[in-house]
């Protein structure tokens, strides 16, 4: 089991866009502990699975649709719920500083 | 107003009366929103309930089953009240989750479980509380606050449906949508004493539903009978070409099937699997459930006990591959395309990403998204996500195995024991999740599953069994129920005292 100290959580969360506070940062830290070392039993399991095998070898097939235009009339309600919104477009925060 | 008994109505007994012109959709409506506004405040079951509001909201859909009336077109569902879980959009209300992050968001169209309950003529009536986008089995991680049990305040709701099934419990609709991802819908149903169905992975679209995982989600209906659940599934199931993994499925007949199949279990043979039976099952819900099943033996059905040793493995695979999932889906709250932005000034485009999600998600919510990122990082993917699919696999081919022996049904108690106390749980999210181990094999596998109420235990609390049928095979499932509930000392007139 990959031991997780603190500097490991802060990475996850930093991976994950989450900053933590010092609150949750001590909060998750056990129950991220005991999740992992609960979650090790995996490995125990005897694999008989052709070594080649894939999950999407076992899902049905996507059902097709005919390739047809449809309107959509949703622009302002999408806008309504947006962030930040000028004229018809989201608006982002400024990327190139 | 006409005065009603709540205790005649069903969902059928209101479509039956509103079609053919014994009760008026208005009284209905109107009878609804005084029991709501005046009761969902004790026990938290709604989000942002505003009555005037509610009431604005139906009339155009009052209006529509009144010309259907008048163009005598019979509804299925015409006048029934529907509460939906707050993760389903309804176009034009608000849609957030139980999150912190989605407060004001609306939903800018309606989800095709919505359009098609619209079209079969139920009024949609109040949005459901639940675990934060349903990442929990109390309802105590909801922004909201906590959903209390009807049976006893004192206890949780279950979850993640806890709203929809206290919704149903205390009679603010005489059915509701959840949603079941591992467990969501048969857990909290079994904690409050109703009915609960998980269809099969593809019977129901997901189009308009919030995603946790997308390999295991499943809109269902909840209910105080299998009749009731039958007339839901009918309208909400079938292809939906919107969704892609909506199978093309025959649509089933299940209200037919429950009024015309065969009143015995007799050629049923059930399979309860040995190692539920372990450690950590509680005594009362033990006795209960092997109790209940005597009954269904006594109408016919044939008892055989069945091995799954993969189920011991279950929980950490449901674990890797719905955090792993959730990590992703998720991904998408960021303060930019949804969810609220951070309000600190002077930060750059990283800082109020993680900014915006760390005040935005609660924390068992930045758990499991951690958790799923640790699962698919770079040198642990194959060790736990990778393995994880393949237990999956093995898993479902077990369960199949069992089906494939004749065995047409597998049964086992809905959960290890009956709600526990408030605060019990969360600050042990292990113990928690090890509290889904009877449902969340039928997420893992794809298959349907029902829970259904068979007593109480000593303090009152309702005690819920789980069966699980092959894929697409609802029509047995429900029918099986429905000859257990006819027989049953047990019926849809058990209602809790408040």
């Amino acid at each position: 089991m990959a031991h997780i100290d603190r500097d490991a959580v802060e990475k996850i969360s930093n991976l994950a866009h989450l900053k933590l506070s010092e609150e949750d940062l001590s909060t998750i830290k056990p129950q991220f502990e005991r999740i992992l070392a609960y979650m090790d039993s995996l490995q125990e399991f005897e694999d008989t699975l052709p070594k080649d095998w894939r999950p999407e070898f076992d899902l049905p097939p996507t059902p097709e649709r005919e390739d047809l235009p449809v309107v959509s009339e949703v622009i302002e309600k999408v806008l309504s719920s947006a962030p930040k919104v000028v004229g018809t477009a989201f608006q982002v925060p400024r990327i190139i500083e | 107003m006409r005065s009603f008994d709540p205790f005649s109505l069903s969902a059928q007994t209101i479509a039956q009366n509103v079609n053919n012109g014994t009760w008026r959709v208005e009284d209905i409506a109107e009878y609804y929103l005084r029991r709501v506004s005046d009761i969902q405040s004790v026990f938290n079951s709604h989000v942002g309930w505003d009555r005037d509001i509610a009431k604005n909201e139906l009339e155009k859909q009052i209006d529509f089953i009144r010309a259907a009336r008048l163009a005598q077109k019979h509804l299925p569902l015409a006048g029934v009240p529907v509460a939906i879980k707050d993760n389903i959009m309804v176009e034009g209300q608000l849609v957030t989750c139980g999150s912190r992050l989605l407060q004001g968001h609306r939903a800018a169209y309606d989800a095709t479980v919505i359009q098609r309950l619209k079209q079969a003529g139920a009024l949609i009536l109040g949005r459901t509380n639940m675990d934060e986008f349903g990442m929990g089995s109390t309802n105590e991680f909801s922004v909201y606050g906590p959903v209390l049990n009807p049976w006893n305040r004192h206890h949780v709701s279950g979850g993640s449906s806890g709203g929809s099934a206290v919704a149903v419990a205390a009679d603010f609709a005489p059915v509701a949508l959840g949603s079941d991802t591992g467990g969501s819908i048969r857990q909290p149903a079994s904690f409050c004493g109703i009915w609960g169905l998980k269809p099969s992975y593809g019977r129901v679209s997901r189009y308009g539903l919030v995603a946790y995982a997308s390999s295991l989600d499943q809109i269902g209906p909840m209910a105080r009978s299998s009749a009731d659940l039958a007339l839901v599934l009918s309208v909400i199931g079938g292809h939906d070409p919107r969704d892609s993994s909506s199978h093309r499925h025959p649509e089933g007949h299940f209200p037919e099937s429950l009024s015309k199949g065969p009143k015995s279990l007799q050629g049923q043979r059930i399979a309860i699997i040995k190692e539920f039976m372990k450690d950590g099952l509680v005594a009362e819900v033990r006795e209960a459930f092997l109790s209940a099943l005597e009954e269904y033996k006594s109408l016919g059905a044939e008892i055989v006990e069945c091995s799954l040793p993969e189920i011991d493995l279950a929980i950490p695979t449901y674990y890797i591959l719905a955090t792993a999932e959730a990590s992703s889906n998720l991904a998408r709250f960021d303060g930019v395309r949804y969810g609220q932005r951070t309000q600190k000034t002077g930060v750059n485009l990283r800082e109020l990403y993680m900014l915006s999600r760390a005040e935005g998600f609660g924390r068992e919510v930045k758990q499991r998204i951690m958790l799923g990122t640790y699962v698919l990082s770079a040198g642990y993917y194959e060790a736990y996500y990778a393995k994880a699919n393949r237990m999956r696999e093995l898993l479902k081919r077990s369960i199949n195995n069992i089906f494939a022996q004749g065995v047409s049904l597998i049964a086992s108690p809905a959960a290890p024991s009956t709600a526990f106390e408030l605060g019990q749980k969360t600050q042990d999210s292990l113990s928690m999740y090890l509290s889904d181990v009877y449902t969340i094999a039928a997420n893992l596998a794809g298959i349907p599953a029902l829970s259904h109420p068979i007593g109480l235990d000593s303090k009152g609390l309702p005690i819920g069994i789980q069966l699980m049928a092959p894929a697409f095979q609802e029509e047995n499932l429900l029918r099986s129920a429905s000859v257990y509930e006819q027989h049953s000392q047990w019926n849809e007139r058990n209602r809790p005292r408040f």
